[in-house]
């Protein structure tokens, strides 16, 4: 972090009316955020009201903001010299990405969409590959008991997939 | 009294946002809040063709985000060709005999996790009419695999032979297209059959049927003019909208001139959008089928290369632009490779056969004394026997490093790359 630069705090209201103080910067990896700082509102101390975002769920994107803040800041200041160290980082931050997201269906739905509505690209790719990740080697049925998935198609629909692939009922691993 | 009054206020008001919070916190998202758009992030992420029409055959909307013809495009160009689900080997008859089940068998590739075993069953190809035994695989492009049918008198012997019936299929969706030998060509020589990359045009591939294909054959013929010649004819034979098929054009090339006996040309290789036959004892002439144009020419490879010619230890293999040529003389595997724009060649890489496979499992002293034999070679590896006994190891062309002890090895016989995405008509079914 630089010095001398003036420590900018923003507040997020959740739904429920937790609010999360996060530095601003950090904040500013939501598209949203930056949105509403840009047309001049969300600094005062009522914050920026998040709707639809529970507290709960907040709080982990705050958590993912501030890390990926602050992974960002110390990238920064180590200059480009050290080739070895920043790589070193960057795998350190995908792990700990990973570890992050090690969450199931439920919770992983509620910070998907939440990221969705903040607009944190980083956040969004990072539960998509979580799902994905469930999927692997899964068959459609048990995709379906993983990701929370309704059944909805009709019996002679059924019959058709069943006919043209019935591979796709059995697991791959 | 405006205090108290305040108060109450601000104590409902807690309240009420006490009971706002409980809703919201059991009001928890499911798949249904996830956009379309979104939805579509999660399935470009999934590393398998196969995941994704498993992830497909979950629910009506996610098929349909599947089915999407610029979804899968862009799936096809973010996987690329990096999703190969695997190879076909198959069994040339001169060094084993076929297995009952066919004259293939299909390995994933190891890089691929989502395909295994039981992805074999769909590989297997059980559903070809009668019987996949009676069938010999002849090529694969894309996620399509064409098929000759044997002939009874030959015992289905690889390459020269008869032009028979063909079948194309898609073996992840199960879906065939025989191709019945039309009655003038039933008599004719076949010097191949091959696959060719069929424009991908979503507006003319119907519904139903199985997606666009391009089969070329080769056939071989009397010269028309010249005493004791042959020359090459070629059919081009492509799916029409209704999922049924016709001769687009047919050629015969009389300005190519080739042996009078078939046996003396010999398939050796498909490079950059090239097929080549090399021809015994024609100074290096090589027989050369341009996938683009469509047509033949003779080709002469520099003595350095083609001498001393044998069908057994010369192949052609491509790979990103580059031409190469894989030989064994003197025992001594060579790899030449052509410079670009001058034409020139270099011996690239060079291995002593018999020192190399020293020491490895089941070789014996009395191996080499002959010279080896190129059982098939691509881009990526070549397969090689001694003369005296079929007994395969590969080398790696990367590392020239050579194995025994391979799974690849136990299958004598060219493979063929299997890309395993299915083209958009297969899902379409039930997203209406």
């Amino acid at each position: 972090m630089a010095a001398g630069k003036p420590v900018v705090m923003v507040t997020l209201v959740s739904s429920d009316g937790q609010s999360f103080q996060l530095l601003e910067e950090a904040a500013l990896l939501s598209a949203m955020v930056r949105d509403t700082i840009q047309i001049g509102q969300g600094r005062g101390p009522a914050g920026i009201p998040i709707r639809n975002i529970t507290g709960q769920t907040l709080s982990m994107v705050v958590v993912y903001c501030n890390k990926h803040y602050t992974a960002a800041a110390a990238a920064d200041g180590d200059d480009a010299a050290d080739e070895e160290k920043k790589v070193a980082n960057k795998k350190q931050l995908r792990e700990w990405d990973e570890q992050f997201i090690n969450l199931e269906q439920d919770k992983l739905y509620d910070i998907l969409v939440a990221a969705n509505n903040l607009g944190i690209d980083g956040l969004v790719d990072l539960c998509c590959w979580r799902f994905a990740d469930m999927m692997k080697g899964k068959s459609a049925s048990e995709i379906r008991v993983k990701l929370g998935i309704r059944d909805d198609f009709t019996s002679e629909q059924r019959a058709q997939i069943e006919k043209d692939s019935p591979w796709v009922w059995s697991r791959t691993t | 009294m405006a205090t108290g009054r305040r108060r109450r206020r601000r104590r409902r008001r807690l309240r009420r946002q006490r009971r706002d919070a409980v809703i919201a916190a059991v009001a928890t998202s499911t798949v249904e809040d996830v956009p379309d758009h979104v939805l579509q992030v999660i399935l470009l992420r999934v590393d398998s063709s196969s995941s994704l029409i498993r992830a497909a055959a979950s629910c009506r909307r996610w098929r349909r985000v599947v089915a999407d013809a610029s979804f899968l495009h862009s799936f096809r160009s973010l996987h690329g060709t990096h999703r190969v689900a695997g190879r076909y080997h198959t069994i040339d008859p001169i060094y084993e005999p076929p297995l009952p089940r066919g004259n293939f068998v299909f390995l994933p590739s190891t890089s691929l996790t989502g395909v295994t075993v039981d992805d074999s069953r769909c590989f297997s190809l059980d559903f070809l009419p009668d019987g996949v035994s009676s069938w010999e695989l002849v090529d694969c492009r894309g996620s399509l695999v064409l098929l000759s049918k044997k002939s009874p008198g030959f015992g289905g012997v690889a390459t020269n032979r008869r032009f028979t019936d063909l079948v194309v299929c898609e073996p992840l969706t199960r879906r065939y297209q025989v191709i019945p030998c039309p009655p003038d060509l039933e008599f004719f020589m076949c010097l191949g059959v091959f696959l060719l990359d069929s424009g991908f045009d979503l507006a003319t591939s119907g519904g139903m049927g199985i997606p666009n294909f391009r089969v070329i054959s080769v056939l071989f013929d009397r010269h028309r003019w010249l005493y004791y010649r042959g020359m090459p004819m070629s059919f081009m034979l492509s799916s029409v909208g209704d999922g049924s098929w016709r001769v687009l054009q047919g050629e015969t090339i009389d300005d190519v001139d080739l042996p009078e006996w078939m046996e003396l040309i010999k398939f050796v290789g498909r490079a950059n959008a090239c097929l080549y036959w090399g021809i015994e004892n024609e100074d290096g002439a090589t027989l050369v089928l341009d996938e683009n144009t469509l047509e033949f020419s003779i080709t002469m490879f520099p003595e350095s290369i083609w001498a001393p010619y044998n069908k057994w230890t010369f192949r052609v293999i491509g790979g990103n632009g580059v031409l190469r040529v894989v030989r064994v003389i003197g025992n001594d595997l060579k790899v030449f490779r052509q410079l670009a724009g001058r034409g020139e060649w270099m011996l690239e890489k060079m291995l002593r056969l018999p020192d190399a496979t020293r020491g490895l499992p089941g070789r014996e002293e009395w191996f080499f004394q002959h010279e080896a034999m190129i059982v098939a070679a691509n881009e990526e590896y070549v397969l090689v026997t001694p003369r005296e006994k079929t007994w395969v190891f590969s080398v790696e062309l990367d590392t020239m490093e050579v194995e025994r002890e391979h799974e690849r090895n136990k299958y004598p016989g060219p493979a063929y790359q299997y890309e395993s995405l299915p083209w958009p008509p297969a899902l379409q079914v039930c997203v209406q």
